[in-house]
């Protein structure tokens, strides 16, 4: 079987937003937004066909501002949290999020969408970034961190969303709040959120923040990710170009540290069904894949497997990607199809590739 | 033929020798055929030859032939000749003859003239000879009688003499007791002792009478006596061991049990020893360290001083005694009557040696392997040299204690921890100079804010540190070998000691751990990262540079010459090349770390600059920005500091020209151009003019690996900062002033930084982006003219 090739999209401005759309399991989609100060911006809903590998795009415009993160809600595919940055009319840089729904249309060449604004979350301003609760069903939570260290909890059941949880991190000094994230585990009551080198949790049951981590990145820290299938496991990236992997319970130096790429590792993702397989992107314009077994979720062994156990995979890149001429802000795998990942570089190139055959079989084989 | 008896017969004057010849054996010949000999060598040959009848001289000679012959081969004037000579011969022959019968006459009547004589005077000596026997018969028949007349007196004389002996030896027995006491009295027990040993056979066999019975008894009791007083003396602290011998000795005369003496003469020995052992144990245990402080203790035993202690007082009379013990009881062959004897005292005495020498040996070894840790290798050597050589004359003394064997291993174990202490004697030298060098970078202060730490000295006190420690570890291990040590000389042990624990364990352990140490820095946690000061890693990179260069290749072969003076040329140790890779790596990782921590200060710096400044709101430019300044001094500092310790590398291009010529490339297109569109519309010009410039420029490695040359490693750290700019001013949203001071301090960057770089055009690249991006994050772009930045700039 031929090695799929990727498939690439350009958008019209620069951007680095990206996500896919959790609430949709059919087809695989993607949502990124644009960048531009100066122009209306747009969100593209990109469709990928896997079958016929055709790409169909649908454009929304979005004149609320320059989008700097998009999250989809799990639970109703067409909610979306814009954070969106502007300037408003003294002339100050206004950052606030935004929830949306997508209306109508079908992923066409053509066609043009059109987006209903639901209203900015009120009260919150220098919003850097928003997560929805990953389950969906009836959770249709958000979380928002400001950059003021206000991170709160919202219910988005209704179309007006209700504030229903609070918290100021004890995170004086620090600007950049650039990742925000559910911990997948534990009925998701907890909440990672990054503080410039710092690591914040913010458990919802006891309404008690912790710093986990400090300067173990470098001056910052891009972004986190709990391991989907195995409790208290995370990984960390940053501007010490490095991709880290914790345990929760032994913070006191990362399990692994992977330094593939040579420089700020801005995005870093899990795959969402096979946890060996870790996604990052960064600002030296490479996609890497890894594959980091030796702190992964232990795989499915049968039970009638009498052969000799083959030796465990090794932790490795398994490829580069250089599709990408400018930094790369943002990567994240299909919710859809675990073999199918996205890439977002800030010249507006949305790259979708998959994951390499011979990998692929070889975890399935596994 | 004819010639031959020509020759035969001229009696020519050259042939004189020859015809004398002739006439010798020809006068030889008359006078065997007269007297009837038949010569074998002539008569054979003779025999043998046909007699020729034409020979003259033959016997078959043939006058009729001879005539004929001559008659027929000769002219008339040579039978003349012939004739002649014939004549003359026969006359000649016949004078000869008359003169030898003459002769030979005259000899007969002499010798029987000689012969009358004889016969006279033989009849004279018979009469002589009968009188002389006949007188010889006298003498002997007078002689018989005066005997028969003494040997009555005879008798009597020798049973006489016999009687006076006996008397003798009884009066000798009976003074006896006297003779002893006195002898006890005046100490001369020897004497007393072989006295009695005389007397006591006879006193055995003769005790049932009563006489000798009551001498016995009294003799007994004085041996008893003198056996007290013996033992008492074996007993006694002050007796000599020349006394003690002697002791022994007459007590083995007197036929005491020789086990329970040597048994005796063991504890007794004991004692002495163990009061030997106790000086010992104090010599042991007067450590350095607690001597330091105390006075009345403060004798510092060394190595050798103890070694002095051990061997003067223990093992001297540990091999005094096994001599005496060996002379008393093993050897001594009228004492030992069977070889058991032997065998069990002989036992008896392994066991005695074995047991102190073990209590000995425990001793020894606690103190020496706390001197093997002094690293004063002289002392050492010294000491076990001397230990060696005295365990094994004492070894040889008595082989079946097995002390030698002992020795050796504890030896062996000794020397080990010496080189170990020396290993880690080094490497402990090696993190204090560290972390000197660390304190005085930390508190170093320049007289200006410029200059920088003597990073060169440091690095040189480093190697200096690394080069003369082990230089003089080696020295003071070179004592072990040195030709006076004598222990070390076999073979087995001295290639151990050079190859196993010279050069791996002291220099090849030693280096390595040096390589881990400095490893260690770049391994920092994010505690390290803060604490260990920039220029301290450059140091260790640039030491480990030069470790992987030349310095670790020099510092083995200089380790292998000294120690390994056996083998020339061939060395089977390992090679050398697992620690060059690893310093290489080492090196390498450092090098890395401090651009990455250079870096990372100035990209926090940048950062900082970046994030905290209302970019929107800003005034109009008027001045590079301070923080562009800090960077670019800091620029010069990193400079500065790495062009002490590295070469200065190669620039890609001259880049004097094309700096002063700089123009962004952006100029042209800048308002109201975006840098950045999508594929589907069109691209504007400076966006065309950056993708050509960056498809025709290779991608950039930001945190890449350098080289060792100050322009790659300064290279590394600008690019670090740069990229860095360009990513913080990403994240930003800039008015037009905004955009103008980003575009004055990148043009101030370009100005200042293209002289560090290996190639400039990479700079350029960079900036080129940083405007770029923040004429993308710029609400309304509008770029100063070229010649105001400029002026601010040189205003700055």
């Amino acid at each position: 079987m031929a090695e799929r090739v990727p498939v690439i999209y350009g958008l019209e401005f620069q951007s680095r937003a990206l996500t896919s759309r959790v609430g949709e399991t059919e087809r695989i989609q993607f949502l990124c937004g644009t960048q531009t100060i100066r122009n209306e911006n747009q969100i593209h809903l990109v469709d990928y066909d896997e079958e016929t590998t055709i790409l169909n795009k649908l454009v929304y415009p979005y004149s609320e501002g320059e989008i700097w993160n998009i999250t989809c809600s799990a639970a109703d595919k067409d909610l979306v949290a814009v954070t969106t940055g502007k300037i408003d009319k003294e002339g100050q840089y206004v950052r606030r999020a935004n929830l949306i729904r997508l209306d109508g249309g079908t992923p066409d060449e053509t066609d043009v969408g059109t987006v209903r604004s639901l209203g900015e979350l009120p009260s919150m301003d220098g919003v850097q970034c928003t997560s929805w609760h990953p389950a969906g069903g009836s959770h249709n939570q958000l979380v928002v961190v400001n950059d003021k260290a206000n991170v709160s909890l919202w219910s988005v059941d209704t179309d007006t969303p209700q504030e229903t949880s609070k918290v100021q991190l004890d995170s004086r000094g620090r600007l950049n709040y650039s990742s925000i994230s559910w911990n997948s585990h534990h009925n998701y009551s907890t909440v990672l959120v990054t503080a410039d080198s710092a690591l914040y949790s913010w458990d919802m049951r006891t309404k008690k923040t912790h710093q986990l981590l400090d300067h173990h990145h470098g001056p910052c820290i891009r972004d986190i990710d709990s391991n989907p299938n195995r409790p208290y496991y995370f990984l960390s990236c940053g501007d010490d170009c490095t991709t880290q992997f914790w345990d929760w319970r032994k913070l006191q130096g990362p399990l692994v540290t992977r330094r593939d790429h040579s420089h700020w590792v801005w995005s870093a993702q899990y795959n969402l069904s096979y946890d060996q397989l870790v996604l990052s992107g960064s600002s030296d314009s490479q996609v890497l894949l890894t594959r980091v077994a030796s702190v992964a979720s232990e795989p499915l062994k049968h039970l009638d497997d009498e052969d000799e156990p083959a030796l465990p995979p090794t932790d490795n890149v398994i490829s580069v990607y250089e599709e990408h001429e400018d930094s790369v802000y943002n990567v994240k795998w299909s919710t859809t199809d675990a073999w199918v990942f996205a890439s977002l570089s800030y010249d507006g190139r949305l790259v979708i590739n998959h994951v390499p055959t011979n990998e692929k079989y070889a975890i399935l084989t596994a | 033929m004819a010639s031959e008896e020509e020759v035969e017969k001229s009696v020519s004057p050259e042939a004189t020798d020859d015809a004398d010849r002739q006439m010798r054996r020809r006068k030889r010949g008359y006078l065997r055929m007269y007297y009837g000999v038949t010569d074998e060598g002539t008569g054979g040959a003779s025999a043998r030859e046909p007699a020729n009848p034409l020979d003259i001289d033959s016997s078959g000679f043939k006058v009729d032939q001879y005539m004929e012959k001559m008659l027929r081969n000769l002219s008339l004037t040579d039978l003349y000749d012939k004739e002649r000579k014939v004549k003359k011969e026969t006359l000649q022959l016949d004078s000869n003859m008359q003169h030898l019968v003459y002769e030979n006459h005259s000899k007969f009547i002499k010798a029987s003239e000689t012969i009358k004589e004889m016969k006279d005077d033989f009849q004279r000596l018979e009469d002589g000879m009968s009188k002389l026997s006949s007188r010889i018969e006298g003498i002997r028949s007078s002689s018989n009688s005066i005997n028969e007349a003494l040997s009555e007196r005879k008798q009597q004389i020798a049973k006489l003499s016999s009687v006076h002996h006996l008397l003798k030896k009884l009066q000798f027995l009976f003074e006896l007791p006297g003779r002893l006491n006195k002898c006890l009295e005046r100490r001369a027990y020897s004497q007393a002792v072989n006295y009695y040993v005389k007397a006591q056979k006879v006193l055995e066999q003769y005790k049932h009478l009563p006489s000798f019975h009551g001498i016995q008894h009294d003799c007994l009791a004085i041996i008893d006596e003198l056996k007290t007083l013996l033992k008492g003396r074996l007993d006694d602290q002050q007796s000599s061991p020349k006394m003690i011998a002697e002791a022994v000795d007459l007590l083995l005369q007197l036929q005491e049990p020789p086990q329970a003496l040597c048994q005796q003469y063991l504890d007794n020995s004991r004692r002495q020893l163990e009061s030997d052992l106790l000086k010992v144990e104090t010599a042991a245990k007067t450590l350095p360290s607690s001597t330091g402080n105390d006075e009345e203790d403060g004798v510092v035993v060394d190595a050798v001083e103890f070694v002095g202690v051990v061997c003067n007082g223990f093992l001297g009379n540990m091999s005094l005694i096994i001599q005496s013990c060996f002379d008393m009881f093993i050897r001594k062959k009228s004492v030992c009557h069977s070889t058991d004897v032997a065998v069990v005292s002989k036992e008896a005495l392994v066991v005695f040696v074995q047991e102190l020498m073990s209590r000995c040996s425990s001793l020894i070894n606690d103190k020496l392997t706390l001197e093997a840790k002094m690293l004063n290798s002289a002392h050492l050597a010294r000491a076990l040299d001397r230990l060696s050589g005295k365990l094994h004359t004492l070894d040889q003394l008595l082989p079946s204690a097995g002390i030698y064997s002992n020795c050796q291993s504890m030896i062996k174990m000794v020397v080990h921890i010496h080189t170990e202490s020396h290993a880690h004697c080094l490497l402990q030298n090696f993190s204090s100079t560290v972390t000197d060098i660390r304190q005085e970078i930390a508190t170093f202060k320049g007289a200006t804010p410029s200059s920088t730490p003597p990073l060169s000295d440091h690095s040189t006190a480093l190697y200096a540190a690394i080069k003369t420690g082990l230089d003089s570890s080696l020295t003071n291990l070179l004592e072990f070998i040195s030709p006076d040590i004598n222990f070390t000389m076999q073979d087995g042990f001295r290639k151990e000691f050079c190859l196993k624990c010279v050069r791996q364990e002291v220099v090849v352990d030693f280096l390595n751990s040096v390589i881990r140490v400095c490893k260690e820095f770049t391994e920092s946690s994010r505690e390290t990262v803060t604490s260990y000061p920039p220029s301290l890693i450059l140091i260790l990179a640039g030491v480990m540079h030069q470790l992987e260069r030349s310095h670790i290749s020099y510092l083995v072969s200089y380790a292998d010459e000294k120690f390994s003076p056996f083998e020339k040329g061939k060395n089977p140790a390992t090679p050398i090349d697992s620690i060059v890779t690893e310093a290489k790596t080492t090196a390498e990782l450092l090098i890395n770390h401090y651009v990455r921590m250079q870096g990372q200060v100035l990209a926090q710096m940048i950062r900082k600059s970046v994030e905290t400044r209302d970019w929107l709101n800003t005034i109009e430019p008027r001045n590079v920005r301070s923080v562009m300044r800090r960077m670019v001094e800091e620029v010069t500092v990193i400079d500065k500091q790495v062009g002490l310790l590295f070469e200065e590398g190669f620039r890609k291009s001259d880049g004097s020209e094309t700096s002063r010529t700089f123009t962004y490339s952006v100029t042209k297109g800048g308002n109201g151009g975006y840098p950045y569109s999508s594929s589907h519309s069109g691209l504007g010009d400076s966006s065309l003019l950056s993708n050509i410039q960056k498809l025709f420029f290779e991608k950039i490695e930001v945190f890449g690996n350098v080289e060792f040359t100050k322009l790659s490693i300064v290279t590394g750290v600008i690019k670090i900062a740069l990229k860095a700019l360009v990513e913080c001013v990403r994240l930003r949203t800039f008015g037009k002033y905004g955009l103008q001071q980003m575009q004055v301090d990148a043009h101030y960057l370009q100005i200042y930084l293209w002289r560090y770089v290996s190639d400039e055009q990479l700079v350029r690249v960079l900036l080129d982006e940083v405007i770029s991006s923040t004429i993308g994050r710029c609400r309304d772009p509008v770029l100063m003219e070229q010649s105001v930045v400029e002026l601010i700039c040189e205003n700055s």
